[in-house]
């Protein structure tokens, strides 16, 4: 069957048929999951330094709390920042996060579904894989991502903007051994966000799986515990190509493919500028 | 030949006279949501269908019954459907009073009465107060509430509290209420109300990381999470189980502002407002806070709807005089639709892009200045929702559609069938044109308040159009 998404490259800024333009700008708000560590506090930062509305999503309190203290103190108070505690793994959480998101900032016109889990740390080959923990890396980064983006992207639709963000990995193409619980979940994400994008065609909203590459992270740490950092990304940077591509974007030029790799994603953003 | 000749020379009367409501078997409720929204029984009345007539097929057909998924069948290239995308806020929160005989209270959250900062929502709502008891029982048969006071305050789940900082003069268990999650001191903004030492035990409830030097923002921040966590949807007797979030929303709904679901809209999945765009039909959002539907007080209950506040998007307003200007429809989804839209054109004289909160009422009289066409639920002929329908359809037509509905096996409230009111202007067009109707709408620049203006502890309910 035809990838869909090749139909979906457009440089016009288009007339939606509600009859507004669509000229879709950088997001005014924003809304990341497991923004208290590594790439999404990355996001989060990056995002509130440029004047967006952002709220934050995390399992954990404390770290949350921090982590919206340091971004308030590192725009000197000139970026708004929400904290809002959540797990996108619990479905009676969705709404609260969503609803409580768009009581504090306003309509969510960006969302990136962060929050992954890597399932049995340290990883293992699936023969030693517990049912449970490959239910968790599936609930957390398919069901969660797929819950939220569904609760979100319904007003994004009918105003005809809005970015959804979801990250992916190399693990959901390669057959890594021992990544068995989180390569097959960021796989069926991959898949899940091919098929939003085909859904969403001239809709005015805009969905990408972008794998960032290896960073510097807690989560990096779990899995490869002994790995040299140095030749890690800083997420700050990964950061930066995400919302590099956020802008682009919003000027209406789009990649052709809806998954896109570290490479494709910095080739992509290289021929724009 | 005039209409009104060419009616005699059909020797056509209208085949059902005005029936009493109250005499009628009535409609069955929806008591539990359905999962084929574009199944769902779809009752389309054209109310200028008698002046029209041209042979007498057409004048039978003064109401149709389909489905949901034939409403693109009834609208056209040109036409502008509205629907509000707010959200359904869990706006029934069960808690205890803090003083020493802790009664239980249930609030249900009526408006939003602040702002919060930036493009935020603040946490000083309008609420009315229900003893104890809960859904279950109707609202009629709850036990009356405790008198509150300014002052007291209320301890829910999840550390979130409330302070009364007003009560209605006229109607004592209309309150404005406060949220917060700080034990010590609940309303913010210079408007601090310090209500003194809390009660030891109400301590334990109060989130521990909830520091003394936490600041206003993430105060508005966690009372939102804990009000979030602590609420339900509310809901009414004739439903058979207890509601979740998930099944109050709308396909398309996003800002937290309605504490009941804006539920006109809840048919309208993704793919049939898909295909009313393919059509060349617009379909733009305008946000409204729907409000409580029943009080349990008859007085109460008589002056709904409470004052709502709205938001009409520039681009929204400039979809409507666009469609206007082609002499397409405008199609309300909604009495909450009606009442931003109609209430913005008594405010600005147009529909603009515009915040406000309206206190119109529309009834029978009503000329809609903007609404064309409404689509709405099946709702009991007794409500305010039948008062407004009135303004669209006379209310012999409405009595013989809600017959012919209830003998179809339509069902009514939140998760019941729909009716679609078509051409209603054309309707009022040629009411006016017989000199048979009172052309109503009285325009009162004082009915519409902007957001900014103070609210404080004054709550002016309703002012009458």
């Amino acid at each position: 069957m035809k990838d869909q998404n090749e139909t979906t490259e457009s440089t016009e800024s288009t007339e939606s048929t509600d009859g507004t333009q669509d000229h879709l700008n950088f997001p005014r708000t924003a809304l990341i999951t497991g923004a208290s560590r590594g790439l999404g506090r990355a996001l989060a930062s990056a995002l509130a330094a440029r004047g967006s509305r952002v709220v934050l999503v995390a399992r954990d309190a404390n770290r949350l709390a921090t982590a919206v203290d340091e971004i308030r103190r590192a725009t000197n108070g000139e970026g708004e920042v929400h904290g809002v505690v959540g797990d996108v793994a619990d479905k009676e959480s969705i709404h609260r996060i969503a609803g409580a998101a768009a009581a504090l900032v306003g309509p969510i016109e960006l969302l990136v579904n962060n929050a992954s889990s890597l399932g049995p740390v340290p990883l293992r080959p699936l023969v030693d894989t517990e049912c449970e923990h490959l239910e968790e890396a599936l609930v957390t980064n398919v069901l969660g991502a797929f819950r939220l983006t569904k609760v979100i992207v319904g007003a994004m639709l009918l105003r005809g903007r809005g970015v959804v963000l979801n990250l992916s990995s190399d693990a959901a193409v390669e057959a890594y051994e021992g990544w068995g619980a989180y390569g097959a979940s960021k796989a069926a994400l991959d898949h899940l966000s091919r098929i939003w994008a085909a859904e969403l065609v001239d809709s005015g909203v805009h969905l990408y799986a972008l794998d960032p590459g290896e960073m510097r992270t807690d989560m990096h740490r779990d899995a490869i515990p002994d790995a040299d950092e140095s030749t890690l990304q800083d997420p700050a940077d990964v950061a930066v190509r995400f919302l590099r591509l956020v802008e682009i974007l919003a000027h209406g030029q789009r990649p052709l493919e809806t998954r896109l790799s570290s490479s494709a994603l910095a080739a992509f953003i290289s021929e724009e500028n | 030949m005039n209409v009104s000749e060419s009616l005699n020379a059909l020797n056509w009367h209208p085949t059902v006279s005005p029936i009493d409501p109250t005499l009628e078997v009535p409609m069955k409720a929806a008591t539990w949501p359905r999962d084929n929204a574009n199944a769902e029984q779809l009752l389309v009345i054209h109310p200028a269908a008698r002046a029209d007539a041209r042979d007498s097929s057409e004048v039978i057909r003064r109401h149709e019954v389909c489905q949901v998924g034939d409403l693109a069948d009834f609208l056209a290239a040109g036409d502008v459907v509205v629907v509000n995308d707010a959200a359904t806020v869990p706006a029934s929160l069960r808690g205890r009073l803090i003083d020493v005989d802790g009664a239980p209270v249930e609030l249900r959250l009526a408006s939003l009465l602040e702002d919060g900062q930036g493009g935020g929502m603040g946490t000083t709502w309008r609420a009315v107060v229900f003893g104890a008891g809960d859904w279950h029982q109707t609202t009629e048969d709850r036990a009356p509430p405790p008198a509150l006071a300014v002052g007291t305050q209320i301890a829910f789940d999840a550390g979130l509290r409330a302070t009364v900082v007003a009560v209605d003069v006229d109607h004592p268990r209309l309150i404005t209420a406060a949220f917060s999650t700080r034990a010590d001191s609940v309303a913010r903004d210079g408007r601090a109300h310090d209500v003194g030492a809390a009660d030891d035990d109400i301590d334990d409830d109060i989130d521990d990381d909830i520091d003394d030097d936490i600041d206003d923002v993430n105060d508005i921040d966690a009372t939102w999470q804990a009000l979030y966590a602590a609420g339900r949807p509310v809901q009414y007797a004739y439903l058979k189980d207890t509601l979740h979030l998930w099944d109050v929303q709308t396909v398309y709904g996003g800002r937290p502002w309605s504490v009941e679901m804006p539920s006109a809209g809840r048919p309208l999945r993704w793919p049939l407002l898909q295909a009313l765009r393919r059509k060349g039909v617009t379909v733009v959002a305008l946000t409204h806070g729907a409000g409580l539907s029943s009080t349990g007080d008859a007085v109460l209950d008589a002056a709904l709807p409470l004052p709502e506040r709205y938001e009409i998007p520039t681009s929204t307003a400039a979809a409507i005089a666009e469609a206007q200007r082609r002499g397409g429809r405008v199609v309300a989804v909604g009495t909450s639709v009606v009442r931003a839209l109609e209430g913005s054109y008594q405010a600005h004289g147009e529909v603009v892009g515009s915040a406000g909160i309206t206190t119109l009422r529309i009834g029978p009289g009503f000329v809609p200045n903007v609404v064309d066409s409404l689509y709405t639920g099946m709702h009991e002929l007794s409500s305010s929702h039948y008062q407004l329908l009135q303004a669209f359809a006379p209310a012999e037509s409405l009595a013989a559609a809600y017959q012919t509905a209830t003998s179809n096996g339509f069902l009514e409230h939140e998760f019941g069938d729909s009716a679609l009111i078509l051409n209603a202007s054309r309707w009022h067009r040629n009411e006016h044109a017989q000199g048979a109707h009172t052309v109503g709408a009285p325009s009162k620049p004082g009915s519409v308040s902007t957001l900014g203006a103070p609210t404080g502890g004054v709550m002016p309910l309703v002012a009458t159009a």
